[in-house]
């Protein structure tokens, strides 16, 4: 038995092709169902999201068993399995382990370590839990896989640093202030980058947030959908001081906020700290800002530059996630040799029974009549000389497949006395 | 006994150092019980011996500077655990440690007879002078490490340069609480510590007060603090400039407190 991924992602297929091989989530049944036929009703499992669609299966034959799992994707969405094959990667056995872990671990997301594929390859298992689709050997897998990626979110730092400019200006702000339920936000220009930044801020925790807009009608539109206050903002000088975070993404042409505003507004704020995140451009806050004490201003060039080495950091920290994926890759094999030891030695031991039982019939017809003493004689003979023999390659067996890379015995016993015929 | 008890200290104190180090370098949180519960071993030890101390030379203790860095010392390792408790700043043992273990060196490293700084301290009022303004000392040294911690956060957030060392240190705000605060606690107790060493002064030499070069130090690093924390209440003296000043302010205390005792 092996396991197979058939699959394609957002590196090699195009849009246009993931979302005509796509299979929404919740109704996931019945391609399940239609799958049985192409595993000969072996375990399986479709993960479906939108930079990705995997088929997991559980078949009989390596050759045969990709084959099908490819044919079920083109006959399920009516196309040629030609046009797909060069979209498609297949792995079986530790490379179809290795991949699964990397995917739910978020190694192989276009944004790595980001935290949804986990949860969407748990939903992808739970359906096919719930369809009867998975047994033994995919739930230990896929269990394992969740229990991997979190090993991977604990022990490296993979999933900490904001790698997109909203969230690196809301990660900002909680470095410069420790409780943002108790900050005020400004909002300057209702546009939607700022309305993005303002509902991750909201979503943080901050409860008092004010809109300033040219046109007010608009700074009160935007300011009753987030629950705060609009304003205008030709008062700006009015209110400032009573801003901790300034969102700023005006389209006006020239400097919005001048260094004099800012000192005059610390001033009244007895110097409590300022931090003004400008993702306009043409840029809407006097750069000369940032040299003020307490003051922290961060540019659209700034925020990008920060997410660019969160993103290098995040590379430095899957090279570590790596590693554990490598160890319990090597953890899950192990494991399946010992599921496997078992049958086949079982199986080995019948076959060796059903030769001897023909042999003694042979000789038995061909002997004529024996007494019962001798017949048992000779069968005590014949199951001795097979359990001696058997012996010492069944102890190495077990003993080999305990061993870190194990699993090339059980691969020669069967091989050598054909026990998968 | 007192050997071991004071050997001891210093191994935990090292050991604690050490792991609050490698916690800072490495960021694996499971180093954490192991800085701390050094710490706290080492302040259990420490307070043993500070007390076989007492009991065996009574209050004579506070008059060696041995003994009186032995006490900063374990003040600071108290100020520390208090701080790590009530903030949960976790770089926070990386500086004070050093501290602690630095006063604990500093009190093995001077003979003995370099410095009988007073007369015996004999009198109550004068041990509560010292013990007080030592204790108010640990304090400062509390907003001197915040304060340090506030510099460097700053200065990578104004380069703009937010990964990195930065991750491992808490945000400004915490920081400038923790400051406030030291200050607030540190404060008071040297005021008092001042109040009693008059006292004693009065008793022993006839006047409250006595213009001399062991004297003027202690009255400067008041007038310093004081005005610190004047101006951070009125004047909104914060953030970069309030962590530069207690710096500054702990400096100048370590410098007129060696004066004041040495003198």
């Amino acid at each position: 038995m092996e396991i197979i991924v058939v699959g394609l992602n957002h590196k090699t297929t195009p849009i246009e092709w993931r979302e005509r091989l796509h299979f929404p989530p919740d109704t996931l049944d019945g391609p399940l169902e239609k799958l049985a036929h192409y595993t000969d009703g072996g375990e399986r499992v479709i993960v479906s999201t939108c930079n990705r669609v995997e088929i997991y299966g559980h078949v009989q034959n390596l050759v045969h068993g990709s084959n099908r799992l490819q044919q079920f994707l083109s006959d399920y969405h009516g196309l040629v399995t030609e046009t797909l094959t060069p979209f498609l990667y297949t792995h079986h056995g530790a490379a179809a382990l290795r991949h699964l872990f990397r995917v739910v671990s978020s190694l192989d997301s276009l944004v790595i370590g980001e935290p949804q594929i986990a949860a969407q390859v748990k939903e992808a298992f739970a359906i096919a839990r719930r369809a009867n689709a998975t047994g033994t050997v995919f739930n230990q897998v896929f269990e394992r896989a969740f229990a991997v990626a979190k090993r991977v979110r604990t022990e490296t730092h993979i999933g900490e640093q904001a790698v997109s400019v909203s969230y690196a200006a809301v990660e900002l702000a909680k470095k410069i202030f420790q409780d943002l339920s108790a900050k005020t936000v400004l909002i300057l220009g209702a546009g939607e980058m700022s309305e993005l930044t303002a509902r991750h801020l909201i979503s943080q925790g901050v409860r008092h947030l004010l809109v300033a807009n040219r046109t007010i009608a608009r700074a009160v539109d935007l300011a009753s959908r987030l629950q705060g206050e609009g304003v205008a903002l030709a008062e700006l000088s009015t209110y400032l001081h009573r801003a901790d975070i300034i969102v700023s993404s005006t389209g006006a042409p020239d400097i919005v906020l001048q260094t004099a505003d800012v000192q005059s507004a610390l001033k009244q704020r007895k110097n409590r700290p300022m931090f003004f995140i400008d993702i306009a451009v043409p840029r809407d806050i006097d750069p000369a800002v940032n040299g003020l004490a307490n003051v922290y201003l961060y540019d659209i060039d700034d925020l990008q530059h920060v997410v660019e080495e969160n993103r290098k950091a995040r590379e430095r920290e899957a090279v570590l996630a790596e590693t554990i994926i490598t160890r319990e890759v090597e953890d899950v094999l192990k494991w399946f040799d010992e599921q496997q030891v078992v049958p086949a030695v079982i199986r080995l031991r019948r076959k060796a029974e059903a030769i001897r039982h023909q042999e003694l019939e042979k000789l038995f017809s061909k002997l004529g009549p024996l007494s019962n003493g001798d017949r048992q004689a000779i069968e005590a003979m014949s199951s001795s000389i097979i359990n001696k023999l058997l012996h010492t390659p069944i102890v190495r067996l077990k003993q080999e497949s305990q061993a870190k890379g194990g699993g090339r015995y059980l691969q020669a016993l069967r091989d050598l006395f054909s026990l998968d015929e | 006994m007192n050997v071991i008890l004071d050997n001891l200290t210093l191994f935990c104190y090292i050991l604690s150092t050490l792991f609050h180090w490698l916690l800072m370098a490495s960021r694996k949180r499971t180093l954490l019980p192991y800085a701390v519960g050094a710490a706290c071993v080492g302040f259990l030890v420490h307070t043993g011996y500070l007390s076989v101390e007492v009991a065996r030379v009574g209050s004579l203790l506070f008059s060696e500077v041995q003994g009186a860095t032995a006490f900063f010392s374990w003040a600071v390792v108290l100020a520390y655990l208090i701080a790590e408790v009530a903030t949960r700043i976790r770089a926070l043992g990386s500086f004070l440690m050093p501290i602690a273990l630095f006063a604990l060196l500093l009190g093995l490293a001077i003979p003995p007879d370099a410095a009988h700084f007073l007369p015996p301290l004999t009198s109550f009022w004068l041990i509560t002078h010292v013990v007080l303004a030592l204790l108010g000392n640990a304090a400062f040294a509390l907003t001197f490490c915040g304060g340090i911690m506030y510099l460097i956060q700053d200065s990578y957030l104004k380069a703009k340069q937010p990964g990195g060392f930065s991750a491992r240190l808490p945000s400004l705000e915490m920081l400038d609480r923790l400051n406030f605060w030291a200050l607030a606690f540190g404060l008071p107790l040297l005021t008092q510590g001042i109040i009693t060493g008059a006292i004693w002064a009065r008793y022993a030499r006839g006047s409250f007060w006595i213009w001399e070069r062991t004297t003027w130090p202690l009255i400067v690093m008041w007038g310093i603090y004081m005005l610190l924390f004047i101006g951070r209440w009125y004047l909104g003296w914060r953030g970069r400039r309030a962590a530069f000043a207690v710096i500054v302010g702990f400096c100048a205390v370590s410098f007129g407190y060696l004066i004041h005792t040495l003198g």
